[in-house]
């Protein structure tokens, strides 16, 4: 994934919208263009305004909203998500994320 | 690819081998737009990527991919990082309102499962002068493909699926646009080779999942006889492109 991919993405949750946050856990440079250019392989993406987060997985940023991430495939994937990151992943993401967390 | 009838995470492990690009389709849709390097283009329902990176390599714009399936996405990001693929539903795209200059689906409606929702969710992300072109079929052109003619139910099928281009019209007025121009198309003539009846065989059509086992076995009986007599097939595939103006 690319970083400037954040200046356009917005929450999923029709009601929210707001810009996100991102951190990365995991890239890695490549050439684009004859430049060197930073790669996204994993990330953590949150919402400021409402707290959901949303994960990078593979270099694919997974904005589903709440109903498709709640069983699953993409539950059991987003989950291992967080167990691979959970040194990383803040807290009250683990404990009490939206729409999910760890426990 | 969208909210599911389909697995569409299993199709893509055969889809991407049997479907390739469309420059054909890429070109008619590029023939009807114009962009600049600051604009952002978005592919709705992008799959494998294919039609995605053809027309990325074919403009300096930003392009960015959707889908619902990850499994068509991890497909398209092997081929090439520099696209952002996103996933995400056709009718819950995660952008903000006017952010983005032109959209294009292709193939695409007639897999999903709320076509108002999603025709109002991109009319919402398209800047006031922005635009959106529909890569379908009518019911008539449904009526004319060489699948049709070996398997009749699957014509049935799809004009069960695809919404009829003055249906679609309507819909688009409805959510939002201010203007809709469709436009037919028809192909140059192909002869279809080995590489259709690999695609038969592997179900790379998606409406060839929800025929009977029967019908399939029987349609793919007489295409295989078609190709044991040498019976030239030939066939100029026909698409409408539905152009929506906000």
């Amino acid at each position: 994934m690319k970083r400037w991919l954040m200046d356009i993405l917005a929450c999923s949750a029709s009601d929210c919208r707001s810009k996100l946050d991102l951190e990365v856990y995991k890239s890695h440079t490549q050439e684009s263009e004859g430049e060197e250019v930073d790669e996204i392989d994993e990330a953590l993406i949150s919402c400021p305004k409402c707290g959901r987060w949303y994960p990078v997985i593979d270099g694919i940023a997974c904005m589903l909203p709440d109903d498709l991430r709640m069983d699953g495939k993409q539950h059991i994937e987003e989950t291992a998500f967080l167990e691979r990151w959970k040194e990383k992943v803040p807290t009250d993401i683990l404990k009490n994320g939206l729409p999910f967390g760890l426990s | 690819m969208f909210r599911k009838t389909i697995d569409y995470d299993k199709v893509s492990k055969v889809y991407d081998k049997v479907r390739a690009g469309n420059p054909e389709m890429v070109h008619q849709i590029l023939d009807g737009v114009s962009l600049s390097g600051k604009s952002l283009v978005i592919d709705v329902g992008c799959g494998t990527g294919n039609n995605t990176l053809l027309l990325a390599s074919l403009v300096q714009a930003r392009v960015i991919g959707f889908d619902i399936s990850n499994g068509m996405l991890q497909k398209a990001y092997e081929k090439q990082s520099q696209i952002p693929f996103v996933q995400a539903p056709a009718d819950c795209i995660p952008f903000s309102d006017e952010s983005v200059d032109f959209g294009f689906m292709t193939e695409v409606l007639h897999h999903l499962p709320d076509i108002p929702a999603t025709f109002h969710d991109i009319c919402r992300i398209l800047k006031s002068s922005g635009s959106l072109c529909i890569v379908t079929q009518s019911h008539e052109q449904i009526d004319r493909r060489m699948t049709s003619r070996f398997f009749p139910a699957s014509a049935a099928v799809d004009k069960e699926r695809y919404p009829d281009i003055d249906v679609i019209e309507d819909l688009l007025l409805k959510a939002g646009f201010s203007a809709v121009n469709p436009k037919e198309y028809t192909y140059s003539p192909v002869r279809l080779g080995l590489e259709y009846l690999e695609t038969v065989t592997k179900c790379g059509f998606s409406m060839l999942h929800k025929i009977s086992k029967e019908d399939y076995e029987k349609g793919f009986e007489d295409l295989r006889n078609a190709f044991q007599q040498s019976e030239v097939l030939l066939y100029s595939a026909e698409y409408s492109f539905v152009w929506a103006t906000k």
